[in-house]
């Protein structure tokens, strides 16, 4: 299992700051799906019992319906699960000194980026619609110089928030790694700020 | 007519089929998932829905004589709903 205290490749005095998955919301398909698994069954029970009452008194066919039901809901049930693995396998993690999107697609089908803070050149938070609106949940885009131009956080409660902190503790660990940033992004046009960071780099 | 047996053996080849998806379901979860009470109690939750469902369907079927066999159709005759 992921320790989320002890994260692969993490620094000795790294510290989490948010950990966060997809808002809850999306989880309405999975509870539409669930009810629907445990609903079928007994309404065909109860729609036999209204065309043909003696269909299910003779114990053959009753057999059958058992053995019919019971394997559709075990399936229904690990399908259910194999969804909710799907949501709570998707993590978002930021932390004082990077940004990891775990990304959980089906199954077998993972995708670990990470992103050092300081490499973070803008983060945008964009809710629309309506029920987007009303629970406050939305995707974050954090735009950056590395191999993944920009990373994705889907549909992410609070996003404003988060791209708030993500922006704060970005500019934080850019003063920590000046040189890095540096050569990154350049010197700043601005003669004072050049000037500081001039002296701040020399050996 | 059909004996009742094909398909309690149908019924058993689903139920391999399914322990074999479950584990490695479960092993995904157990692997990759963050430690915490929402993985345990998920996982737990699953765990205790399949073997309710196996037991609970084992029981009946030890009550059940599995030498007799079935008319699929037979039993559906007379219904206004199917009328070959």
């Amino acid at each position: 299992m992921l320790d989320i205290h002890h994260l692969p490749g993490s620094d000795l005095h790294e510290q989490n700051v948010l950990f966060f998955r997809r808002h809850p919301i999306t989880l309405i398909p999975l509870i539409l799906i669930s009810s629907l698994i445990v609903a079928l069954p007994i309404g065909i029970y109860i729609g036999l019992q209204i065309v043909q009452p003696e269909f299910l008194a003779k114990p053959e066919y009753f057999t059958l319906y058992i053995l019919g039901a019971s394997i559709f809901f075990m399936f229904g049930c690990l399908f259910a699960f194999q969804m909710f693995v799907e949501y709570w396998l998707d993590v978002f993690i930021v932390t004082d000194k990077r940004i990891l999107d775990i990304d959980q697609h089906g199954l077998f089908s993972r995708t670990v980026s990470e992103l050092r803070l300081y490499r973070t050149q803008d983060v945008t938070a964009e809710i629309k619609g309506i029920l987007h609106t009303l629970l406050d949940y939305g995707d974050v885009y954090v735009q950056t110089a590395g191999e993944m131009e920009r990373f994705k956080f889907e549909e992410v409660p609070h996003p404003n928030h988060v791209a708030k902190l993500i922006l704060e503790l970005a500019e934080a660990d850019r003063r920590e790694h000046l040189e890095e940033t540096v050569e990154e992004f350049g010197m700043p046009d601005d003669d004072d700020k050049k000037d500081k960071i001039a002296r701040r780099l020399e050996p | 007519m059909i004996p009742l047996q094909y398909f309690l053996l149908a019924w058993l080849i689903f139920l391999v089929i399914y322990t074999v998806m479950s584990l490695l379901t479960i092993m995904q979860m157990v692997r990759f998932g963050i430690a915490g009470l929402g993985t345990y109690a998920t996982t737990l939750l699953f765990l205790v829905l399949s073997l309710g469902t196996i037991l609970a369907s084992s029981a009946y079927f030890l009550t059940v004589d599995w030498s007799s066999s079935v008319d699929l159709f037979s039993g559906l005759q007379g219904s206004m709903y199917f009328n070959p």
